[in-house]
């Protein structure tokens, strides 16, 4: 775990001490973890934890009110765009658009548009390029989602709650993409409160709770030393 | 490229669009009427120096202002847009006093009769109104002198405003370096009276900033009944800046002609401040042009203009001259013109098509030019396209 | 450049199908109204000259000519326009709340654009500009078609025939987007990018901070409606006796303007880059 930490020094996602309040409500009370390239970092906790607010912080999509955040070491700047993406919880291309018109876009303003992949995923979810998102059944439309973010040849990928509200089978067909080589090498960091449906896959889990980090460890390693499942340290840590 | 098309060709339509338009209007300069002068008698070149000021009216809501002087026309919406945010084209004089004192003529009325200037002097005096009301409730008095560029300014109540419906200003002047200002002020009345106008002299005092005298040089009953109301107007002498005569008319129109009758005529002295009763018939018609010994009096038929010259000395009239000008076919009455005097010389046109315009030598009384003005393109009356000339100003 | 042409024809295109339909009923009511009106006197002149009651010259002399200012001066002419005008400027919000409140939030993607933010405030603003300045040109060739169909319609001996340039000059009256001439075209789109660039700004603010933007953005708003009517307020006070020559007035005016929108895209950047929030 010490090596990971040292070996991965410069690839990855930095949370420092970041605080954000809406109102007087504070949400984030100086969170701070770290997201590795090559591995999948899970943000957990109740609805209204602020999770959402993390990521969105992370592609400053909102304001934080102190902290710092970095990415392999530096700031965000427009051009970080073509090295992280956002997968939120619904689609981020217009209704009116088809399929084919959404590459296009991407084509258009990313240079790590990887259309060949982009055809891959199109195909693996069975979808055809002509259909208009806006007709997409809700599964459907969370596939086209996660290709448009995942056909970017982007060393981060965030993903807010890839599995909410979605049917069975296309559930089954998302997280078998967490195992392909579509994320192989990349960090990832997901956000979910259904841990079941990622709990195999996850490297790396951040416990968050009343606005901090309640705990943050390797998934498999707790696993191996003390016998754990991360359900199990969660029911430790949230009902004590 | 192919995805692009469409904003492209929109691109494309307005940039066409607007510079064909726009650039389109530079190359059109004739949109309106343009007029010429048509001699004939004498030489254009007496009419060199006038601007005639005009309106051309054109369909049910639009008119236009221009000025021609010199066979070339300009309306005031092809000028300048800081020309034309005015509204109305200044007067020369004050064009020519903005020009060379823009700092002195600044806030000041854009009103020829506000002010006074000699070798020394430019000096101004007004009663505006107040910005919240519409009563004339201070004078503003300045004094520009050229020489030093020395200002004076300053303000002072006038006494008594209370007692008016309005005081206007009518003469600026000077007098041993006082500034004078001659005004007319209408006094309110009960119903049953008629309005009584004073003609008042205020003096002030430059160095002291203060008005120093008040007088009051006449009254003149004045009323406003059904068909009948009276003017009263200040015709200065072209010759001297001496003496100023203060003429009073009456209009009546219970017929279907306008009748202007001429009432009273008294003469003013600027430097000893005399006032003087001129005995004037009105038979002679309405007194246009004084030139400090003559006063030049006009009546008109509807084809034409018969000019006297009477001496007030003498108290008779020296010469007589008949005009003939155009029936101008929308007049019921006589011929509309108007009369600028100017260095001895009276330029008279009519306002309406094809502007019948006189220059009269006064010493002579003879017709030193006769023409007209025709309008090249086709102003048609017939479809509301009509043109007026109801100024002239000499350069 | 290349990103922000992109944008500019994303927009544009993305407006494209309700602009077009705009300008068709804006337009489309114009031209019934232009047809209503010439139809109506040609019916007139029809029955009383054709059946012979007058002569040409008596009919004109009672009842004048027919000309542009017949239709132009009517409500079915004049209330489009303001339609036209009220929705583009509607369109100056509905630009950005669209990528919020629409069903997919396309905020998410275009504020994760590998490219400057100020792009898209900028495609944005040129794409306003482009849908004025089209509607305003489209404005000049519907007049020059208006007084064609007059022309097909009624006989010569009947009509006054406006010069395109008068026919323009009498629609700017009360057109706000449309000028006789070139300089007062500049000045009008000096005006109308000062105000769409100050609506964008009072739009980010709200999207920033929300109900306290909201509040800062009208005030913001209201600072500079009064900057910008203060000088006219006092130059008409003083009408005829301005305390500054109108040249001076002019430059003072373009000068505060200048201000107005530098400051504006200043501050359209700040909140932009830090403040806005998804």
């Amino acid at each position: 775990m010490l090596m990971q930490y040292g070996k991965g020094r410069e690839q990855m996602i930095e949370v420092k001490n970041i605080r954000k309040a809406f109102g007087r409500k504070k949400v984030l009370q100086g969170v701070s973890f770290t997201a590795q390239k090559g591995e999948i970092t899970c943000l957990v906790g109740v609805n209204g934890v602020g999770k959402t607010t993390i990521m969105n912080a992370i592609m400053n999509l909102t304001p934080i009110n102190s902290g710092e955040i970095l990415i392999d070491g530096e700031k965000l700047t427009p051009a970080t765009y073509e090295k992280i993406t956002y997968i939120p919880d619904s689609i981020t291309m217009l209704g009116t658009m088809r399929i084919e018109d959404a590459f296009q876009f991407m084509r258009d303003f990313y240079t790590s548009w990887n259309e060949t992949r982009a055809t891959e995923l199109l195909n693996f979810f069975r979808l055809q390029k002509n259909e208009r998102i806006n007709d997409l059944s809700k599964g459907n439309k969370a596939k086209v989602n996660m290709l448009l973010g995942l056909a970017l040849d982007v060393d981060y990928i965030l993903m807010d709650e890839p599995f909410s509200g979605i049917d069975v089978f296309s559930r089954e067909q998302i997280t078998d993409v967490f195992t392909s080589h579509l994320i192989e090498d990349r960090g990832v960091l997901i956000t979910t409160h259904e841990i079941d449906d990622v709990e195999h896959l996850i490297d790396k889990v951040v416990l968050l709770d009343d606005g901090i980090v309640y705990k943050e460890f390797n998934a498999e390693a707790v696993r191996e030393e003390q016998g754990k499942s991360i359900v199990d340290v969660m029911r430790e840590v949230y009902r004590p | 490229m192919k995805k692009y098309w469409k904003t492209i060709v929109a691109v494309c339509f307005i940039i066409a669009t607007l510079t064909i338009f726009y650039v389109m209007q530079y190359n059109t300069t004739n949109i309106y009427p343009q007029l010429h002068m048509q001699t004939k008698q004498g030489d254009e070149q007496s009419v060199e120096n006038v601007v005639f000021i005009g309106d051309m009216f054109s369909g049910v809501m639009t008119h236009q202002t221009f000025r021609f002087e010199q066979n070339e026309t300009k309306y005031l919406e092809q000028e300048p847009y800081t020309k034309r945010m005015r509204g109305y084209y200044q007067p020369l004089q004050i064009e020519q006093l903005q020009k060379e004192y823009r700092s002195f003529m600044r806030g000041k009325l854009e009103d020829v009769n506000l002010f006074f200037e000699n070798e020394t002097y430019v000096a101004y005096g007004a009663a505006p109104y107040g910005l919240w009301s519409y009563n004339n409730e201070l004078f503003e008095i300045a004094l520009l002198n050229k020489k030093t560029n020395e200002v004076t300014s300053f303000t002072t109540t006038i006494p008594e405003y209370g007692k008016y419906w309005y005081v206007e200003p009518y003469k600026v002047f000077m007098r041993e370096n006082n500034v004078m200002l001659l005004t007319m002020n209408e006094r309110f009345t009960s119903e049953s009276e008629d309005d009584v106008a004073e003609l008042h002299v205020y003096t002030f005092d430059i160095e002291k900033e203060e008005l120093v005298d008040e007088t009051t040089l006449t009254e003149l009953a004045r009323y406003y009944k059904d068909y009948e109301h009276q003017e009263i107007e200040m015709i200065e002498s072209d010759k001297n800046n001496e003496e100023i005569l203060i003429v009073q008319t009456t209009y009546n129109y219970a017929t279907d002609v306008e009748e202007v009758e001429t009432s009273k005529v008294v003469l003013y002295n600027m430097v000893t401040g005399s006032l003087t009763d001129v005995a004037f018939d009105a038979q002679l018609g309405v007194p246009m042009s004084f030139d400090g010994d003559y006063i030049y009096s006009f009546k008109d038929t509807k084809q034409s203009i018969d000019m006297t010259k009477y001496d007030i000395d003498k108290k008779e009239v020296t010469e007589e001259l008949t005009l003939q000008v155009e029936p101008q076919p929308y007049m019921d009455a006589g011929a509309y013109y108007t009369v600028k005097n100017n260095d001895g010389k009276l330029y008279i046109v009519t306002s309406e098509t094809p502007f019948d315009t006189f220059v009269i030598d006064t010493t002579t009384m003879e017709v030193e030019y006769e023409g007209n003005i025709i309008s090249t393109g086709n102003v048609n009356p017939n479809i509301g396209e009509e043109m007026y000339i109801y100024d002239v100003e000499i350069r | 450049m290349k990103n922000f042409t992109k944008l500019v024809n994303f927009e544009f295109n993305r407006f494209l199908k309700l602009y077009v339909t705009l300008l068709i009923i804006v337009y489309g009511i114009q031209t019934a109204g232009v047809l209503f009106h010439t139809f109506k006197f040609k019916k007139l002149t029809n029955d009383i000259v054709m059946r012979g009651e007058m002569t040409e010259l008596e009919f004109t002399e009672m009842y004048g000519v027919f000309s542009m200012e017949d239709f132009t001066m009517s409500s079915l002419y004049i209330l489009p326009i303001y339609v036209g005008i009220a929705a583009i400027a509607f369109y100056a919000f509905f630009i950005w709340y669209r990528d919020w409140f629409a069903k997919h939030t396309f905020i998410y993607r275009l504020l994760t654009l590998p490219t400057q933010r100020m792009n898209i405030y900028l495609a944005k603003l040129t794409t306003m500009l482009l849908i004025t300045l089209g509607y305003a040109a489209l404005q000049i060739v519907m007049i020059a078609f208006h007084s064609k169909l007059t022309k097909w319609i009624i006989p010569q001996a009947f009509r006054y025939d406006y010069s395109l340039y008068e026919s323009v000059n009498l629609t700017s009256q009360y057109s706000l987007v449309l000028t006789g001439n070139a300089f007062d075209f500049f000045i009008a789109y000096a005006f109308i990018l000062t105000a769409i660039i100050v609506i964008f700004t009072a739009v980010l603010f709200e999207r920033s901070y929300r109900w306290k933007g909201l509040v800062i953005g009208i005030v913001y708003a209201f600072i500079i409606f009064l900057l910008i009517v203060v000088p006219f307020t006092v130059m008409f006070l003083f009408y005829y006796q301005p305390r500054i020559y109108p040249e001076e007035a002019l430059f003072i005016q373009l000068g505060i303007m200048l201000i107005i929108v530098v400051t504006s895209l200043f501050i359209s950047r700040h909140l932009m880059n830090k403040k806005v929030s998804v």
